[in-house]
């Protein structure tokens, strides 16, 4: 195993060693170390919604299923038989009485508790009360969305989140009433590529002009957006990926922040008021009503005025607020990485804006998106280019020596800063020289 | 042409990378549609792997022939051998 010092070797201030995405040694390490410790956010609360009501994931190498009990709490249960190991529960969703395992028919209540035994004559009394199912240390949720650790103690999800709070606030606090829930189906796709990629990737505002240059292309040069009433159903589609053909100023002074637990966030981008502000559409005039009707206007202003892009939850996980989309990523090995995509609908605003949702998902993040695609080529590139023995260091030092500290983050200098690579790093480098 | 005729022109056009060709073959009301789902019963409510309208099947096709449309290269064909139709 590598000792702690050899790790911190390999984390320099504005470079990092090319081990970090290439060698199986280090990802069973990150496993152990990151994914068995932070809190990983696992899903949304509409997912199980009645008791019983469950569906499974993976917490690193654990596989585990978030289940809603009878008591109304949500359980995470990791799914091994205390028996032999078996998987109790097929891959999947759906809602349970019991999670009876396919070996011998041991079978567990919604909590994880063993409650029968074929043959259970033939071990000592007593000797069955002390299996389960075996909890994962903590589960917790906030504004609905939950989260677990493999780890017993540590900071509480709140103050892991930190200002990230203010993100799954935004993504709440625009839904009338508070309403968020998963649906318009799930993204799965895979990548040959470590998973740190794919976070790095996120805030990156100096790749859309180079990796997404085809689709910026085309999209320039589509028939113009229908005016309001007039719009046709590709309009979502060219909207965005012109945006990604923002101008270099624009990218430049975009806010972006990284916290002291590796997650980042940046401000928005988007000026096409079709995308971020709904002007003169009248799906979106609705929806503005109905919020203003329920909280009045100040606090309606306020809460469409907050402008946010991605915001990235270290080790796992990251989402779009505004357009309410989340992906969790789930490392499979040094150079495979697993991504579930999720669009979320709001409940009480008009049925329109769920069909910009899925429109805008198809395009950005769908496995035959011509945005995402042209990301996962580039992932599966740099992990065959890391593969070389030489040159050892991978460079994440734009905007190193300009960053701002701020309460509670940490700002680079410009929009396009790897500030938050360099706040990934470091959370990296604490979890991983931890020895407990 | 027979529809059994058509078919196979259809796949020649895709096997052989002629993909403009190909594009003239729908209408202007054309809908290319790849669901997500099994059973899937729309194309709004529910995501989908392509859901193209004649504009956007367009521009998929001319962003495969763009230079720098990455996960394209090489761009793919329908059948081994298919470059050679």
């Amino acid at each position: 195993m590598a000792a702690n010092e050899q790790l911190a070797m390999l984390v320099q201030p504005d470079r990092v060693h090319r081990a970090l995405y290439t060698d199986p040694a280090i990802f069973e390490l990150e496993l152990e170390r990151i994914f068995g410790r932070a809190w990983l956010v696992l899903g949304h609360e509409s997912q199980v919604r009645a008791p019983g009501d469950y569906y499974t994931t993976r917490m690193g190498r654990e596989p585990v299923i978030v289940v809603r009990q009878d008591d109304g709490r949500i359980g995470v249960l990791v799914n091994r038989c205390a028996h032999r190991g078996s998987m109790v529960c097929a891959e999947g969703r759906g809602n349970a009485e019991r999670f009876v395992c396919p070996y011998h028919g041991w079978s567990y209540d919604r909590a994880g508790a063993l409650k029968a035994v074929p043959f259970a004559s033939g071990y000592a009394p007593g000797k069955l009360a002390e299996l389960r199912l075996h909890p994962a240390s903590r589960v917790s949720v906030y504004r609905g969305f939950i989260f677990a650790s493999l780890a017993p103690s540590g900071q509480s999800l709140e103050e892991f989140l930190g200002p990230t709070r203010a993100s799954f606030d935004d993504f709440v606090d625009r839904a009338p009433g508070g309403e968020l829930e998963v649906a318009g189906g799930v993204f799965k796709h895979a990548y040959n590529g470590n998973w740190k990629l794919m976070l790095e990737n996120h805030l990156d505002g100096a790749h859309p002009a180079w990796v997404h240059a085809s689709s910026v292309a085309v999209a320039r040069n589509a028939p113009e957006p229908g005016k309001p009433g007039e719009e046709r159903y590709s309009d979502i589609a060219v909207r965005q990926m012109r945006q990604n053909g923002a101008p270099d100023a624009v990218w430049e002074g975009t806010g972006i922040w990284a916290t002291p637990r590796g997650h980042g966030y940046m401000g928005d981008y988007h000026d096409d008021d079709r995308l971020v502000a709904g002007l003169g559409n009248p799906a979106f005039e609705e929806y503005r009503a109905e919020l203003i009707r329920r909280l009045g206007q100040p606090e309606a202003d306020r809460i469409l005025c907050v402008t946010l892009w991605n915001t990235i939850i270290y080790p796992n996980c990251s989402f779009m607020s505004q357009f309410r989309q989340l992906r969790i990523i789930q490392p499979v090995a040094v150079d495979r990485s697993v991504v579930y995509t999720y669009s979320f609908r709001m409940k009480h605003a008009p049925a329109r804006m769920f069909r910009d949702t899925v429109a805008f998902a198809n395009v950005v993040n769908g496995t035959g998106s011509w945005v995402l695609t042209d990301d996962l080529e580039v992932y599966e590139r740099i992990q065959h280019g890391l593969g070389a023995g030489a040159p050892e260091w991978v460079y994440i030092g734009r905007g190193y020596g300009r960053d701002v500290d701020e309460p509670g983050a940490r700002r680079g200098a410009t929009g396009t800063s790897e500030v938050f690579i360099r706040g990934q790093m470091r959370a990296w480098l604490d979890y991983m020289s931890r020895d407990a | 042409m027979t529809p059994e005729q058509f078919l196979y022109h259809e796949a020649r056009l895709l096997d052989t990378q002629r993909y403009e060709e190909w594009l003239e073959l729908f209408t202007a009301d054309a809908t290319y549609w790849v669901p997500l789902e099994q059973r899937q019963k729309d194309p709004y409510e529910t995501s989908s792997i392509i859901h193209d309208d004649r504009t956007l099947l367009e521009l998929r096709v001319k962003q495969l022939r763009h230079p720098r449309a990455h996960a394209r290269q090489p761009l793919a064909h329908g059948a081994p051998g298919g470059q050679r139709g």
